[in-house]
């Protein structure tokens, strides 16, 4: 684990959170990832980088259920979750944001919350509805406060999502994923579209859940200062094949990936 | 040999049917393919240009060309153009189910129109579009086996010139790209240098003659020009553009052609009195779009294109329960309970026998119309087959009255038995994308009307089966007045259901779901199971309105009460009010029995006067007789089909656009300023210029 490697070659000495092994898919004909395989231990943050269309969002879209992968086995908690729908992964504590901000219109931030929170502990459903007993528990709501709290929102919390700034979406996506207490988190490109201070806060709430939580972290992204900061590991994805995998500051060093990723000029 | 000779024959005979399933299936999938819109009204309009044809042909004796080009062409552009700059130009950008609303509206208004127009005598024997009078007034070859009549050769002729027409000119290329382009966004291509006006409206008027061909083409096959026969031709021609995944043309056309040929294969070869020949033949468009559907999995992870330039419309209008200051909402529920115990009153004193049973007719409708809410306001599917599922609960209720079971239980097993319907038909249907899942349920309502309705262990025979009114810890419900309290109590408690759901964790659940899919499944959320559960139980309240209705009308009476038309009037009816509002519920269930009595009565006077003067003539005569029996009804239906296009800008219904516009008014009558300025910390952000119409964000 200390040098940059070729791609599969490290094997995991204890059982990791998540395994993705030999992961492909392709699109009529066009192969979008070939025989990719990643691992991440609980607690850990690791960072997934790569040009445009290197297949990163074609990787999270397969682990997290989205889309079926053509090959591959991905293994959470040492279970296979081959053919489980999105949802059923969640449950099992895959959270994740998305790159284009999704949130729910007409739900302020705090109903985002307690909706999450709800759908996560399978505590819906209609006799509860009928017989009125749907009204928020209060400790629903102090789990809600905690997480509001956390990052920052108290402030916006009965604001309608769509009246709140791309960067304040994206929080309130990561608090709807956080609320669900995943074990390991998904954050596609959680700074694009932030300015400079706002991709602060963000790495800094990051460094906050992941200590405070030990959540394991799979960030994708294209900001190199903002992967330096905060990622121990670092895989690194071109035209859909893994290119170089290690730790985060000696894979931005190293030859090959300034190649793909800046250009083969420098 | 024979068996092979006569399969060539019947092939022969399905192929011009087939050919006018193709030509409108052609007209539908251009127009979705180039406007977003999937038009249902395609067979209203069809109707339209049939019954047009029929007029100056049969009526007005013009000459076989003229009334053509007036009938096809003529009323086909006029429509068209109509269509889009009056409605669908305003909408482009609309979510493809906020059109498909539209349509349905016009589906609904537009036969009636006509109706209007041209007068509800019967038009018997439609004219061939051919210079003869009938149709088998011309045989080709004059004998043999394999005669064509002159409506199927002009049907031949007329597919030919248009399958050529159309390939030479989407050869052209750029016309066929600009087409497509403007359905991905019309800002696009017009920051292009293109007219997007321009080529929408020659998608339009494109599509538009297809449909009006067609209906002139298969006239001649009906007995009579009957607007409900082209809901058949629709099916028909639906089932041909989703084998085309409704973008293929070439492959809607084959798919009309291959369906017109099975059915005339079926209709040879079937034993003419087998249970197959007479349920599967005329059902076989309704089979063949289900299986469609139900096999296509490509459907299920589409998603609908959205307009990459739609951010900068501005977010829709906040809805009036945050405009409203709470004393607002307070005096809103005071007034409700004041109307509502005024009407009651009323009911009980003052009004006559007719209105009271107006009143109660509305009010037990008004329970079928709650599913609606439930289905369309809470859930986000559009169904067309609620009527169906109130049948289902009618002919239940009847049959087990009938065992010595009381009424109100017997009410029960029926809503039990369409709640089980729906979950069958739920489970097959609710995984596809919002449009199919309409159209599925349109083809099972249609299915349910031609197929399942006819047999005597569903209906219970074909003299509607009685259901007496309930008594109840020995109270008798039999008479009007009574009967209304207990159908009042019905949809109070029914109306609390819903608003239970509807604001309740599953309400909260279909919200996020509606919101972003993609989200709501990554925090564990299951769309597909709440969907189905909100569907179930609005089959389980329309079943129990069903029985309702059945037992205050005295029998389970399939075309008074819920033929599939009736469906479609009530989801319009419904979304036009308000889907989510259990009010509007009720207020579309009231209106729906008291508007056409209030026209009727307020317009009895020519009819009196054409009684006591019947030497009047001219034009104060045709005038006159314009108020014939059932015209209200038809008014009413055209109203409540153009309410219809009010949707698109108000999806949250009139009822709450028009209840904002009236608290803004009384809140700045007292000076208060509007609740949400009080709690948002920040000015608002949006610095639009606020003469653009609002986005369409939708209910589904």
């Amino acid at each position: 684990m200390t040098a940059v490697t070729t791609p599969a070659a490290s094997t995991p000495a204890v059982t990791p959170l998540l395994f993705a092994s030999g992961m492909g898919k392709s699109y009529q004909g066009i192969a979008a990832l070939i025989d990719v395989t990643i691992s991440v231990d609980a607690g850990e943050l690791v960072a997934l980088i790569g040009p445009n269309g290197a297949g990163k969002s074609t990787l999270f879209d397969c682990m997290s259920g989205v889309q079926t992968p053509d090959r591959g086995v991905v293994r959470f908690d040492g279970r296979d979750l081959a053919g489980m729908a999105q949802f059923r992964r969640a449950r099992l504590g895959l959270g994740r944001t998305f790159q284009r901000i999704e949130l729910f219109p007409g739900l302020t931030v705090r109903d985002h919350l307690l909706v999450a929170d709800r759908a996560q502990r399978r505590r819906g459903g209609m006799l509860r509805d009928l017989t009125f007993r749907s009204r928020p528990r209060p400790e629903e709501l102090d789990r809600c406060e905690a997480v509001l709290e956390q990052l920052g929102l108290t402030r916006d919390a009965d604001r309608p999502a769509e009246a709140l700034s791309l960067g304040r979406g994206r929080v309130v996506e990561l608090a709807r994923a956080l609320i669900c207490q995943p074990r390991l988190l998904f954050l596609d490109e959680p700074s694009s579209g932030l300015d400079e201070s706002e991709t602060d806060e963000m790495a800094e709430v990051l460094e906050a859940i992941r200590q405070e939580r030990e959540i394991a972290i799979v960030l994708c992204e294209h900001d190199v200062a903002f992967v330096e900061r905060l990622a121990s590991r670092t895989y690194v994805l071109d035209t859909g094949r893994l290119i170089a995998e290690g730790p985060t500051r000696e894979v931005m060093a190293s030859e090959v990936v300034r190649a793909a990723y800046l250009g083969d000029g420098i | 040999m024979s068996n092979l000779g006569n399969f060539a024959q019947y092939a022969i005979q399905g192929i011009p049917l087939g050919c006018v399933f193709a030509l409108l299936a052609m007209g539908l999938t251009l127009n979705y393919k180039t406007s977003g819109v999937f038009n249902l009204a395609f067979a209203a309009q069809a109707y339209a240009s049939a019954a047009t044809f029929y007029v100056l042909r049969k009526e007005h004796a013009w000459n076989l060309f003229p009334a053509a080009f007036v009938a096809i062409v003529v009323l086909g552009c006029v429509m068209a153009l109509a269509l889009d700059r009056l409605i669908y130009r305003h909408q482009r950008t609309a979510p493809a189910l906020a059109k498909l609303v539209t349509s349905l509206g016009l589906l609904v208004a537009l036969p009636q129109i006509v109706l209007l127009i041209i007068g509800g005598h019967a038009k018997v024997n439609p004219p061939p579009l051919w210079p003869v009078k009938r149709s088998d007034d011309f045989l080709w070859p004059a004998s043999g086996r394999f005669v064509l009549d002159a409506s199927q050769i002009a049907t031949l002729v007329a597919t030919g010139v248009v399958v050529i027409g159309l390939w030479l000119f989407f050869r052209r290329g750029a016309v066929g790209l600009r087409m497509r382009a403007v359905v991905e966004s019309p800002r696009l291509l017009q920051l292009q240098g293109v007219d997007a006006e321009r080529v929408s409206r020659l998608s339009w008027v494109l599509s538009s003659v297809l449909a009006s061909l067609a209906g002139v083409l298969i006239a001649p096959l009906f007995a009579q020009v009957n607007s409900l026969d082209f809901f058949t031709l629709l099916v028909a021609a639906i089932a041909a553009c989703v084998m085309g995944n409704l973008t293929s043309i070439p492959i809607a056309f084959l798919g009309g052609l291959g369906l017109g040929v099975l059915q005339a294969e079926l209709a040879g070869f079937l034993p003419t009195n087998s249970v197959l020949s007479t349920g599967l033949r005329p059902s076989l468009p309704f089979v063949v779009l289900f299986v469609l559907l139900f096999m296509r999995r490509s459907l299920r992870t589409r998603r609908a294109a959205a307009d990459p330039l739609g951010g900068v419309d501005p977010p829709p209008p906040p809805p009036a329960a945050d405009v409203r200051p709470a004393w607002m909402t307070r005096a809103t529920h005071v007034f409700a309970g004041v109307v509502i115990a005024g009407g009651l009153a009323l009911c009980m004193w003052v009004l006559d026998d007719f209105w009271v049973g107006r009143v109660t007719a509305g009010v037990c409708l008004a329970v079928v119309l709650l599913s609606l809410t439930l289905t369309i306001g809470v859930g986000g599917t559009i169904s067309l087959c609620q009527a169906s599922f109130a049948a289902v609960g009618a002919f239940a209720t009847a049959q087990v009255v009938h065992h010595g079971v009381s009424v109100m239980a017997a009410m029960a097993v029926g809503a039990l038995i369409a709640a089980v319907v729906g979950l069958v038909l739920g489970a097959a249907i609710l995984h596809l994308p919002g449009i199919y899942a309409a159209l599925a349920t349109l083809a099972f309502a249609l299915m349910f009307e031609a197929v399942l309705v006819p047999l005597d262990w569903v209906s219970g025979g074909s003299t509607p089966a009685a259901v007496p009114r309930p008594v109840i810890a020995g109270i008798d419900f039999a008479s009007d007045r009574s009967f209304l309290l207990l159908a009042c109590v019905c949809v109070a408690v029914l109306g609390l259901v819903v608003m239970a759901i509807r604001d309740g964790t599953t309400g909260r659940f279909l919200d996020a779901v509606r919101g972003s899919d993609m989200a709501a499944r990554s925090i564990g959320i299951n769309p597909a199971r709440q969907q189905l559960v909100v569907f179930v139980a609005g089959a389980a309240v329309a079943g129990f309105g069903g029985g309702l209705v059945a037992c205050y009308s005295g029998a389970a009476n399939y075309p008074e009460s819920f033929t599939f038309f009736f469906s479609l009037v009530w989801v319009v009816l419904v979304i036009t009010a308000g889907a989510r509002l259990v009010q509007a519920a009720i207020i579309g269930g009231v209106t729906f029995f008291l508007f056409p009595a209030l026209l009727d009565k307020l317009f009895s006077w020519p009819g009196t006067y054409l009684t006591a003067h019947p030497d009047t003539s001219g034009f104060a005569r045709s005038f006159l007789s314009f108020f014939n029996p059932g015209w209200s009804l038809g008014v009413a239906f055209i109203l409540f089909g153009l309410g219809a296009l009010t949707y698109a800008k108000h999806p949250e219904g009139v009822i709450e656009a028009q209840g904002s516009l009236v608290a803004a008014r009384i809140a700045r009558l007292f000076g208060s300023k509007p609740a949400t300025d009080s709690t948002s910390p920040e000015p608002p952000t949006d610095l639009r210029p606020p003469d653009v119409a609002p986005s369409m964000d939708v209910v589904a």
